[in-house]
């Protein structure tokens, strides 16, 4: 004998990673695992957040970071891999664990505003790293500057001024410092490539 | 590929949570050596593993069990009524069931309310092995 949804709730309560049991094993499409995704990355945000105290920057900051998030994912079963480059980037590849379905992302760190940093991180998703015939993609930004929400709202009014992008944008009920998506039509695909802009607040900066 | 006992090992090997991989190994034997086994629940599991590890952590496995590349389970949902009268649903009816608050009763059409919803579906594992 199966267990009953109410018991499942019971469950869902106590552990979160039961908690989306019927999405991630009902999801027959890439945009269903695309949501249950984004669901389970804001779960690791929390997580990481969580952890800022060991987490501030060093010489491998943002990499344990990256890797942190990858352990947490694996957890909920995704296949995760961070590939750690020079000069502050990690290519953060999530596939489903069946092989199925893929997700890019790119991580970026910042201790200010640095539009154009940011900016970097989301042409090497758009142009180098995706073909746009997976139709989303996502930049997760390691904020270690306080006021994380007025830092994405610059670097949102940045993007505005790209020529040859024609973003929409949508904000994210989620990630609510400036969290944000941006829709643009990928060069490869002609396809709409739909980015996530995530904000990872890890400021921490205790006055006692 | 199809789906056999050594994919299935094999996909299991490469999952980090050593606790769940444990759990997991058990139930493939499990379901290799009783071939009449069609279906697995969380009771089932209990019986064949240390008594150490928790309801959640063998839920969590089970659920791996359906997510790997070559999964030996299937999750199902079955609406039982009374002893004799049951039905089996799809994802779509429940996750319409969530969305909507009612899930319509397959023989009579009534809407019937979250409250039983919640008690009368079960939600159960089936094996696929081959």
């Amino acid at each position: 004998m199966g267990i009953t949804l109410a018991q499942l709730e019971i469950y869902s309560k106590i552990d979160y990673r039961v908690q989306l049991l019927k999405e991630r094993l009902g999801v027959d499409s890439y945009e269903g695992f695309v949501k249950a995704l984004y669901r389970d990355l804001d779960w690791c945000v929390e997580k990481v957040q969580n952890e800022k105290k060991y987490l501030q920057p060093d010489n491998n900051g943002e990499d344990r970071i990256s890797a942190f998030i990858r352990n947490s994912l694996e957890g909920l079963m995704y296949y995760a891999d961070a590939k750690f480059v020079a000069g502050g980037n990690t290519d953060l590849t999530i596939k489903s664990f069946n092989g199925q379905f893929q997700w890019i992302g790119e991580a970026k760190l910042v201790d200010s505003v640095n539009n154009s940093h940011i900016w970097g991180g989301f042409l090497q998703l758009a142009k180098r790293y995706t073909n746009g015939d997976e139709t989303n993609g996502g930049i997760l930004i390691y904020i270690f500057a306080s006021d994380a929400k007025s830092l994405m709202r610059k670097y949102k009014e940045y993007t505005t001024t790209k020529k040859g992008y024609n973003f929409t944008y949508e904000d994210c009920k989620t990630r609510l410092a400036g969290g944000f998506y941006s829709t643009h039509k990928h060069h490869s695909s002609g396809l709409d490539f739909k980015t996530r802009h995530i904000p990872v607040i890890l400021h921490y900066n205790p006055e006692k | 590929m199809e789906i056999n006992k050594e994919n299935i090992l094999s996909d299991i090997g490469r999952i980090p949570s050593e606790v769940h991989k444990n759990i997991m190994y058990a139930v493939v034997d499990y379901a290799y050596k009783y071939s009449h086994v069609k279906e697995i629940g969380i009771g089932d599991v209990k019986k064949i593993v240390s008594s150490k590890y928790s309801e959640i952590d063998i839920l969590l496995s089970l659920q791996k069990l359906c997510l790997l590349e070559f999964p030996l389970l299937e999750l199902k949902y079955e609406f039982q009524d009374s002893e004799d009268e049951y039905y089996i649903l799809s994802n779509k009816d429940i996750e319409e069931a969530y969305k909507t608050g009612y899930l319509i009763h397959p023989r009579t059409g009534e809407a019937m309310s979250k409250e039983i919803i919640q008690s009368k579906v079960f939600m159960f594992f089936k094996v696929k092995r081959s």
